[in-house]
């Protein structure tokens, strides 16, 4: 089992610990489908003999074809077309129909978001997330022109975009409908474009061999949102489907392969979207993204083969943009991390001279305390609903939002920190419940979309770059006491820069 | 918990947790600094940060702790804060192999990036999982005896010798430290400008700045 394909053997490695068994397992593998949306459905009636092999299903091979019919009528109860993008259905209200029976399996409480808590828990947030009935015809309001801005297909959306693009940025800063997320976020990212650019890769990169990537991806399944009824259960539908996204990804780009903080956000996606969704989603924010890249990739494929147009795509990919690439983020050295941090820093010591003057006399650097609000885009430790208003952003207008989000939390928190010496200081913001300090989501992302920072940020880069290039060089110059030899093929690649590490040295 | 009130210590020393991904550094820092454990803790991205204060000889001794990432590719980042650490706590995971055979590169990042004067102690975690151990104390206690370190068992889920370990290391830190101080003193002081000696004369004195700096 371990030889061949991606199917998921997290017992051996975890069972230590174990606390589930297979029991549910059953159970699972019928209810699991009716999650993924019309398309999924029907590429997996379709092509089952193919999936029942590399997924999940190859415990129960003659299950599978029953639970598949199964799954695309039950699937018919839950989800309602929203649009007449063919091949988009959207689950009816956040939880879908797996996640309320897995919920029921082991009678948990939910919040509407599906993440598990106690029974009071359960109630308060219900309480809170009640409206007035003005509201909620606000928000009525709000879902209706959404459904209209949507239209019925990816082109009528992106051409709605192009055309009001203020109109589309309020709308998205006001926080998209929790029912229009999922398409939402692949059309903007990109991802739904690729996908249907490419039929067929997902797929196939499903089927790649085991590698041993794999196992590093395991270890990871069951720390990431265990608190959430999809992610929760070992071995799980919602752990099986990350384990093949991100291997997928892996396989798909080996030079970022798998790194801690994807599944974070491939985890986030799955609750909006389908396995394949996802991939594509997750591809495009790391590979980058440019409008009509289906049209070009049409191009392509007269004069290439499949495999060849995707390899060019990407290679035109890289760089170009409206969502430049991130991958950067990840690949070794992580260059793009080491940027954002040098940013951050000094993004804070000119708007913020006061806090970030602060920081800076303590010594105080932001990998200290926030490699994860970029690596993960705040999946990491921000509380759902701001995260969720957080991505919608982020989808639209990339990475500054996660600068602004940052430095309002900060401020936000601005009176304890300035009291705090280096140590309180590091507790504080490293500290896991740090962003719980901020507020309503309506709040944060005022506070956050006030901060101007697009200038800025594209200064800082130009200035980070320079230095990059003056600590290459003088590095090259005099291999001096700051010992560097002797580096890992791994690290021998990464440009040593420890600009983002701390006060000007 | 005999913590003291922040400021109050005669030493402070910087100490990292290193180790592969998942063999369990940041439930040994919790159980270390707040007796807690998680059993489904988030991997760590980044670095974390706790502080705890032990007795050593009467002596109140700081330990600031920076739990870092374990996956190979956040060394980008990670390794930064090996600079100026006087202690390292190396982990593997008992019932992993391929954890303790991973010992060796870490042994050599540290060599790479760290002061070559840090304390280094070989951690072997997850003891409470008996069935399941796959490496043998007597060979982690022969691999430590070759390479000079420390060695200890721990189970961060029972609370086992996780008191020990820190305890152990802190306390050959503050020999160690006591002894160079004394030297130099004479020699007209090294240590300081790496920004790494963590010995504090004077608790009032600005530890914080000093120590912080030491790890950009």
């Amino acid at each position: 089992m371990d030889a061949a394909g991606p199917s998921i053997q997290l017992q051996q490695q975890e069972n230590g610990l174990g606390r589930r068994n297979g029991q549910q397992q059953q159970q699972q593998q019928q209810e699991q489908l009716p999650q993924e949306p019309d398309q999924q459905q029907q590429q997996q009636v379709q092509e089952s003999p193919d999936r029942q092999q590399s997924s999940q299903q190859h415990q129960q091979p003659g299950q599978a074809g029953a639970a598949a019919a199964a799954a695309a009528r039950a699937v018919g109860s839950v989800t309602r077309s929203i649009s007449s993008d063919p091949d988009y259905e959207v689950p009816q209200g956040k939880l879908t129909e797996t996640q309320v029976l897995l919920a029921h399996a082991e009678r948990l409480h939910l919040d509407r978001y599906g993440f598990i808590v106690s029974e009071a828990e359960a109630h308060a947030r219900a309480a809170r997330a009640r409206r007035t009935p003005a509201q909620a015809k606000r928000e009525q309001r709000h879902v209706a022109k959404w459904r209209r801005m949507l239209g019925s297909s990816r082109e009528e959306f992106m051409a709605y975009a192009a055309s009001r693009p203020k109109k589309l940025k309020r709308r998205v800063r006001k926080g998209i409908p929790d029912e229009f997320r999922g398409l939402a976020w692949q059309y903007l990212s990109g991802g739904r474009e690729l996908m249907q650019a490419h039929p067929g890769h997902y797929a196939r990169l499903l089927t790649s061999g085991s590698d041993p990537v794999d196992l590093e991806i395991m270890r990871d399944l069951n720390r990431t949102f265990p608190n959430h009824v999809f992610f929760h259960q070992r071995q799980g539908p919602g752990q099986q489907s990350l384990f093949h996204v991100l291997r997928a990804y892996s396989a798909h780009d080996r030079q970022v392969g798998y790194v801690q903080g994807m599944g974070f956000v491939t985890a986030i996606l799955l609750m909006y979207m389908s396995e394949e969704e996802a991939f594509w989603t997750l591809t495009a924010l790391l590979v980058g993204y440019v409008q009509g890249m289906g049209f070009v990739t049409a191009i392509l494929l007269m004069y290439m083969s499949e495999e060849e147009a995707f390899w060019t795509l990407t290679a035109l990919l890289k760089g170009s943009s409206s969502h430049p690439p991130l991958e950067g983020m990840y690949q070794a050295g992580m260059p793009l991390l080491q940027q954002f941090l040098f940013q951050f820093h000094e993004l804070l010591k000119q708007e913020q001279p006061k806090l970030g003057g602060h920081l800076e006399a303590e010594g105080v650097v932001p990998s200290m305390y926030c490699t994860h609000w970029f690596n993960t885009i705040f999946a990491y430790s921000l509380p759902f609903e701001q995260l969720l208003r957080v991505w919608d952003v982020f989808l639209l207008e990339g990475m500054k939002v996660v600068f602004r989000v940052g430095a309002a939390l900060l401020l936000s928190a601005q009176d304890t920190l300035l009291a705090a010496p280096f140590e309180r200081l590091v507790e504080a913001l490293n500290g896991r419940r740090f962003p719980l300090l901020s507020r309503h989501p309506d709040a944060l992302m005022k506070a956050a979309l006030r901060i101007p920072v697009s200038r800025q940020l594209e200064l800082l880069q130009h200035k980070y770059q320079q230095q990059v290039a003056a600590a290459q060089a003088a590095a090259a110059a005099a291999r001096g006491s700051s010992g560097s030899g002797g580096a890992t093929p791994d690290e021998s690649q990464y440009p040593v820069v420890p600009v983002a590490m701390g006060p000007s040295s | 918990m005999s913590h003291k009130p922040d400021d109050d210590y005669d030493y402070l020393f910087k100490v990292v947790l290193i180790g592969d991904s998942g063999v369990g550094k940041s439930n040994l820092l919790s159980r270390f600094t707040r007796n807690e454990f998680c059993l489904e803790s988030k991997s760590t991205i980044g670095v974390e940060f706790a502080t705890r204060s032990i007795q050593v000889d009467g002596k109140t001794i700081k330990a600031q702790i920076w739990d870092t990432a374990g996956q190979e590719r956040y060394r980008a980042i990670t390794s930064a804060y090996y600079r100026g650490a006087v202690g390292a706590l190396l982990v593997y995971d008992i019932t992993k192999s391929v954890t303790f055979e991973n010992v060796e590169r870490w042994l050599k990042e540290l060599r790479d990036h760290a002061d070559s004067n840090i304390v280094i102690m070989l951690v072997g975690n997850k003891s409470d999982l008996r069935h399941l151990r796959s490496v043998n104390t007597e060979d982690a206690q022969g691999y430590c005896e070759k390479e000079g370190l420390s060695f200890i068992e721990t189970s961060a889920l029972e609370s086992t010798n996780v008191e020990k370990a820190f305890h152990q290391i802190l306390t050959e830190i503050y020999h160690i430290v006591s002894k160079k101080v004394i030297d130099a003193d004479d020699k007209g002081a090294k240590l300081p400008n790496q920004g790494t000696s963590i010995v504090v004369d004077n608790p009032q004195d600005e530890g914080g700045k000093k120590k912080s700096s030491c790890c950009s």
